[in-house]
């Protein structure tokens, strides 16, 4: 359960091929798309980060949104089952004791950061 | 979440965890990222991790430090992270708020009403909200406001 591999040396687009070099920075004082109304206004399917339970099982294949919105996808599926997991942590239990790689060097362990002092954890990517 | 940090850094530890990507180029897509040229494939390696890390960290003008999932995405089923997430602990190393899964989730105000308990128990503080509200940068790792 840990994740103790060594940030690499940073290293351009080019020789990754990812991101892609043409990918634009946002900056971030750029304008933000309103993001206001139900998530299937924006593509995004029902139940799909949803502030009710968890789905308990696989959502429903080409789920249709909200009128005008595109068709759920049948590789949303896919994705949700590989990357979503069962919400195990609740209020109250001990951080898991996970080591983590620092993007400028080195790894640090959750439990340790919040020994002295409280611990805000966002966890999130670029999309 | 900017706000949020800067408000309570001299007396939080605060961290960003970058972890798989919610929506590739060869996953799902959404129009929105499409729109905003926002084409990317899923990170196959640590070293493409760490380099979907720097770019969130540009893109999103973070300077909160930030952390990167192992390709065993440890962090991720720990937390039940994906695709966005946001967690609190006291200093006893114990869960305080959990916020629900992302994007919808993603309430940094929630977070800091949490955080304002932790921190002045009974007497809570209503600084950082109004401003939170009105930062972009609240926005942006959730895409939708705090």
């Amino acid at each position: 359960m840990t994740s103790t591999a060594p940030i690499p040396p940073t290293t351009g687009p080019a020789s990754l091929g990812w991101p892609p070099a043409a990918l634009p920075h946002r900056a971030a004082t750029a304008p933000i798309p309103p993001t206001t109304g139900p998530a299937s206004a924006r593509g995004a399917p029902p139940g799909h980060g949803s502030q009710g339970p968890e789905p308990s099982g696989p959502a429903p294949s080409a789920v249709q949104g909200a009128a005008g919105a595109r068709p759920r996808p049948a590789i949303a599926d896919q994705i949700e089952r590989r990357y979503r997991r069962p919400d195990r942590l609740q209020r109250g239990d001990p951080l898991p004791a996970l080591a983590l790689a620092c993007l400028d060097g080195g790894t640090v362990r959750l439990d340790a950061l919040a020994r002295e002092r409280p611990l805000v954890l966002f966890f999130g990517s670029v999309t | 979440m900017m706000a949020l940090y800067e408000w309570c850094r001299d007396r939080v530890a605060c961290v960003v965890v970058y972890i798989a990507e919610a929506h590739t180029t060869d996953g799902w897509q959404m129009p929105a990222n499409e729109q905003e040229g926002f084409c990317l494939r899923q990170p196959a390696t640590f070293e493409e991790r760490c380099a979907g890390a720097r770019l969130m960290h540009t893109t999103l003008g973070l300077t909160i430090p930030t952390l990167v999932d192992g390709m065993d995405d440890a962090a991720s089923e720990a937390f039940a992270a994906w695709p966005e997430r946001i967690y609190v602990a006291g200093a006893d190393g114990r869960i305080a708020y959990k916020s629900a899964p992302g994007p919808w989730g993603f309430r940094v105000r929630e977070a800091a009403v949490a955080l304002q308990r932790l921190l002045t128990p009974g007497r809570p503080r209503p600084a950082p909200l109004v401003q939170m509200e009105a930062a972009p940068d609240a926005r942006q790792l959730g895409r939708r406001p705090g």
